[in-house]
């Protein structure tokens, strides 16, 4: 599938990422000065905290998070390399503490892809999919139908959560969503890709049937 | 050779095409194709209108907002960490 596709030259993302700025930046929190810390909590601790919060959905863990990930940044900001931009930097540790936290609560449990994924009999559509023109944007804009969306979200796999939440939810780019989880882009589609799924089927079976 | 050039994709391989065709991915000539099916194949236009909708449905909606008291504490614990 890839010979298919646009910009098959790799960017350089072993360039330096960071600007001029960002690496004053970068050695003010190496130095630990207190102009850069501020600088760290007021440009980067909401942005943090809405995808720890996206990940985990409880206030007071992501909280935790962001509390944890700042203590990773006082301790490991010297191994910051600017491969990556620091904010995808930041965002990588923020997803990996809130995926640990996931992880150790037991989160959803793996799903059925067969009963979920398209069938298909020699390439034609073995079932079709329901006409959503009879699901108007409206109702799906109530507050019981986004509950019921955000449910859904929820039920994902955390590996399939996390990229989506990243990529269609906080609209990072393909390479920052990458970067952040350490998922090749392939990878990361598929689970994009199958969230997308799942989540519409999970909307057809509520709305449509 | 000239069947094999014309050829558009099946269902099956549209729909693994979705991602990519809906985030601009596709090179111009299978882009073409895949658009080339969905005039003439309803199932295929069900499926990427449903696709489209639950990819614009992703929420907006911003999360409560971190409190200024807890930036603060994080300011707090940041400062213990420079001494």
């Amino acid at each position: 599938m890839s010979r298919h596709l646009k910009n098959e030259s790799p960017r350089d993302f072993s360039a330096p990422g960071a600007s001029e700025s960002e690496e004053a930046f970068v050695a003010g929190l190496v130095a630990r000065e207190e102009w850069a810390y501020r600088e760290l909590v007021t440009r980067f601790s909401n942005k943090l905290y809405q995808l720890a919060f996206r990940l985990l959905r409880r206030q007071e863990e992501a909280q935790e998070i962001l509390q944890e990930v700042f203590q990773k940044v006082v301790e490991k900001i010297q191994t910051f390399k600017g491969d990556s931009s620091l904010s995808t930097w930041l965002y990588r540790v923020t997803a990996n503490e809130a995926l640990m936290r996931i992880r150790s609560n037991k989160g959803a449990k793996d799903l059925s892809w067969e009963e979920i994924l398209p069938k298909f009999e020699d390439g034609i559509w073995a079932e079709s999919t329901p006409r959503w023109a009879r699901l108007p944007e409206e109702r799906l804009q109530e507050k019981e139908a986004k509950q019921f969306f955000q449910a859904l979200i929820e039920k994902l796999p955390e590996e399939y959560r996390a990229p989506y939440l990243l990529k269609d939810v906080e609209q990072l780019s393909e390479e920052e969503v990458c970067e952040a989880l350490g998922l090749s882009k392939p990878v990361m589609k598929m689970r994009v890709h199958r969230a997308r799924l799942f989540l519409k089927k999970g909307l057809e079976e509520r709305y449509l049937k | 050779m000239l069947f094999r050039t014309l050829r558009l994709p099946t269902c099956e391989e549209l729909e693994e095409f979705a991602y990519d065709f809906l985030e601009g991915n596709l090179d111009p000539t299978l882009e073409r194709k895949v658009t080339r099916h969905l005039k003439i194949c309803p199932p295929c236009i069900a499926f990427m209108n449903a696709y489209r909708r639950i990819r614009a449905l992703a929420p907006q909606d911003p999360p409560p907002p971190l409190e200024e008291d807890f930036k603060e504490e994080l300011m707090k614990f940041l400062r213990q960490q420079r001494s």
